[in-house]
């Protein structure tokens, strides 16, 4: 929706939980140009995960005009609550009922006249996928900037008197109604506290006291009670606005059914990544589409273009900056376009088909008992399987897990063992002729990601994850929609990761040039030596440090000279995957978790990598 | 509070039953719970026990694990015993 707006591309998934910023854009409405900000989809406004929160401090904010409820009609009567607190706030409110011909499919009648009739808004039938409601939404914003707000009566006389008591003691100036405020101090709500602390004379210890004490008076947790209450109001608004034909069961929630039993779901699973990671991703992406790039774009045509195009600047320095063995043309460039976007592309597109379809929820389902032994609950399987694609990505999207706890097990895991796209295809491509190598390769990381997981979750205090998710019903993907989907995660993983690349590059380049590299991959060479490898691999472990695909792609080069025997490959190849993140990610993790939490992460990872890999060579050794 | 209420792990598949009582703490997943609509009065199918417990609600399936169903307690109106 945010997208037919705008004209910009967002991400819109049939999965909760994968839009994790508020978004902003430019929109015409009504003659004139306006800012539209899309926020994560929300229940309710006392939600606890950080997302969440960033959509009650910006309601809080009161930053916007008019605000627009994108409801499902098919689950019209569990969105009423939320908009009974965004009414609440004062602000101009727009319902666009959305997914109009899903609910006409299986059925459903929906009397909007009636219910707009009951909540004095306006409710904007709607099909966004395909742009259907888009102009009447317009105008319906228009009208409602204009409009003043009432409230229906929502709380009996417990909560209602309450909040009107809190109410009182709010003298101070507020972008939002106070009203709202009272209802969130009553329920405790931290982010409402703050405010009122800021926004009253005697710095909100009267609105606090009485919102104490009212909490007091109730039998129940008083968010709880004002939950209930609230819904109670909700199912009396919308009672006699849905109508249900008897409606048989649709495909989608057979097969929906099928996917989340464990007879029948773990062999579709074992074929969707058979045929979508494997086939499609790593041998139709990684390699029929790289060989074509690397082959005949870059080696035969673009790379000998950039050195003619440099042949005539004298500075042999300059040369090498754009042209050399780490130039900036010929390599930072050729790994971005030609290995790095053909696997990312081609991951990018198999997810969001995955996820368009609303697959990932039935998957969570299943793998939830096995990721509760990590301190996992399963929906943090959607974070690790993008993970696969791009780790810096990932990691912005733990975001959406509930606890803190889960979210720092989780990045830990991605950034030890989860290989990106980058580095699995060329993993996959230097051992595609020793299938025992891979073997070894994906036992130890896979034991690593076990084991780790599991002892992290042992020493990690704090509660146990608890799961419980939607399932939203199985849906054909719609082309249109995964194209978006994809180009928009392409287009995140350029703008984010490729400057960052082109910027390790100048500092290979300058390290190169100023020979601090070659002096720090010399102090490597007696810790590669530890793991019986070649002191070549000092240099590769080093770049891989700046950029993770940087130190495999060296690993291929080495084995394609014939540098590298089987063992050596494939310790290399672990310690690799195992190694810190590329900078990109490490920047990620201290950006999400803090400063404090990455580089203990950093100084966890680093030995255990080297660790593993000098245990690695002497079992291999001794057996092989 | 209910004498012929049941935890929700009690029932079998393809029972229905109204909610009686959430229990515990009023926290982040119980939120969502009663944020779905799953909350006193309201009535529920088990869709599915293994791996996870799914209820259906309305037109809306959840997936829920087994320690927040054990806190939900309902009492049967149809479908198999258990």
């Amino acid at each position: 929706m945010f997208n037919r707006l705008t004209g910009r591309y967002v991400t819109v998934s049939n999965y909760p939980g994968t839009t994790v910023e508020v978004s902003r854009g430019a929109g015409v409405i009504g003659g004139q140009t306006v800012e539209i900000v899309d926020t994560p989809g929300t229940y309710s406004l006392a939600s606890s995960t950080p997302e969440q929160r960033a959509v009650r401090q910006f309601l809080l904010d009161g930053e916007a005009d008019v605000l627009v409820q994108v409801v499902d009609a098919k689950n019209l009567p569990r969105m009423l609550p939320l908009t009974l607190q965004l009414l609440e706030l004062g602000r101009p409110l727009v319902m666009a009922v959305n997914m109009m011909d899903e609910s006409e499919r299986m059925g459903l009648g929906v009397n909007l006249h009636l219910l707009s009739g009951r909540l004095g808004l306006a409710l904007v039938p709607m099909v966004a996928i395909e742009g259907r409601g888009i102009e009447e939404l317009k105008r319906a914003i228009e009208g409602a900037a204009v409009e003043p707000v009432r409230l229906p009566p929502v709380y009996g006389n417990g909560v209602g008197t309450a909040i009107r008591r809190v109410r009182a003691e709010l003298s101070g100036r507020y972008a939002v109604d106070p009203t709202a405020l009272a209802a969130l101090l009553i329920q405790g709500d931290e982010d409402a506290i703050l405010r009122v602390r800021a926004g009253e004379s005697d710095a909100g210890a009267g609105a606090v006291a009485a919102a104490r004490q009212a909490a007091r008076g109730f039998a129940e947790e008083p968010a709880y009670r004002v939950a209930l209450e609230r819904q109670h109001a909700a199912d009396a608004l919308v009672a006699g606005v849905l109508t249900t034909r008897p409606g048989q069961g649709s495909w989608g929630s057979r097969l929906g059914d099928l996917l989340a039993r464990p007879v029948t779901g773990i062999p579709v699973l074992l074929l969707v990544v058979y045929l979508g990671l494997y086939q499609f991703v790593g041998r139709f992406g990684g390699g029929t589409l790289v060989d074509w790039l690397e082959r005949s774009l870059f080696e035969r045509r673009l790379n000998p273009f950039f050195e003619q195009l440099f042949l005539g600047i004298p500075w042999e320095p300059v040369r090498a900056l754009f042209v050399g063995e780490y130039g900036l043309l010929t390599m930072g460039l050729r790994y971005a376009v030609a290995i790095i976007l053909p696997i990312v592309g081609a991951f990018f597109l198999f997810f969001s088909l995955l996820e368009d379809s609303g697959y990932f929820p039935r998957l969570a389902l299943l793998v939830d008992r096995g990721f509760k032994r990590l301190g996992l609950s399963g929906r943090a399987v959607i974070p690790i399987v993008l993970g696969f694609a791009c780790d810096t990505m990932a990691t912005m999207v733990t975001r959406t897990l509930e606890t803190k706890r889960e979210r720092v097990l989780a990045t830990l895991l991605l950034a030890l063992a989860i290989p990106c796209s980058a580095q699995l295809g060329v993993i996959l491509a230097l051992m595609a002729h020793q299938p025992l190598a891979l073997g070894v390769w994906l036992a130890a990381v896979l034991s690593t990601f076990v084991i780790i997981g599991a002892l992290a979750a042992r020493v990690m205090p704090g509660a146990g994850p608890v799961f419980h998710l939607e399932l939203p019903p199985l849906r054909r993907p719609r082309l249109g929609n995964v194209l978006t989907k994809t180009l928009a995660r392409m287009h995140w993983y350029f703008l984010e990761v490729l400057p960052l690349f082109l910027v390790a590059s100048v500092f290979l380049w300058a390290g190169q040039l100023t020979g601090l590299f070659p002096l720090l991959a010399s102090w490597l060479e007696p810790v590669v030596g530890v793991l019986g490898l070649p002191a070549e691999t000092g240099r590769i472990f080093l770049f891989g440090f700046f950029r993770r695909d940087y130190g495999a792609a060296g690993l291929f080069d080495l084995q394609r000279n014939g540098t590298l025997d089987s063992i050596q490959l494939t310790v290399a190849a672990v310690t690799l995957t195992l190694f810190i993140p590329c900078i990109a990610q490490f920047l990620m993790m201290i950006k999400e978790r803090g400063g404090r939490t990455a580089l203990a992460m950093f100084a966890f990872i680093t030995p255990f990598a080297f660790g593993a890999g000098f245990l690695l060579n002497l079992v291999l050794r001794a057996v092989w | 509070m209910h004498a012929d209420a049941v935890s929700l792990t009690r029932l079998a598949e393809g029972a229905r039953g109204w909610v009686t009582e959430l229990c515990g703490p009023y926290d982040s997943p119980m939120t969502h719970l009663v944020a779905v609509g799953v909350l006193p009065g309201a009535e529920v199918e088990l869709v599915q026990r293994y791996p996870a417990f799914v209820l259906r609600i309305g037109n809306t399936e959840f997936a829920i694990d087994d320690a927040l169903a054990a806190r939900v307690r309902v009492r049967q109106t149809g479908g198999p015993a258990d």
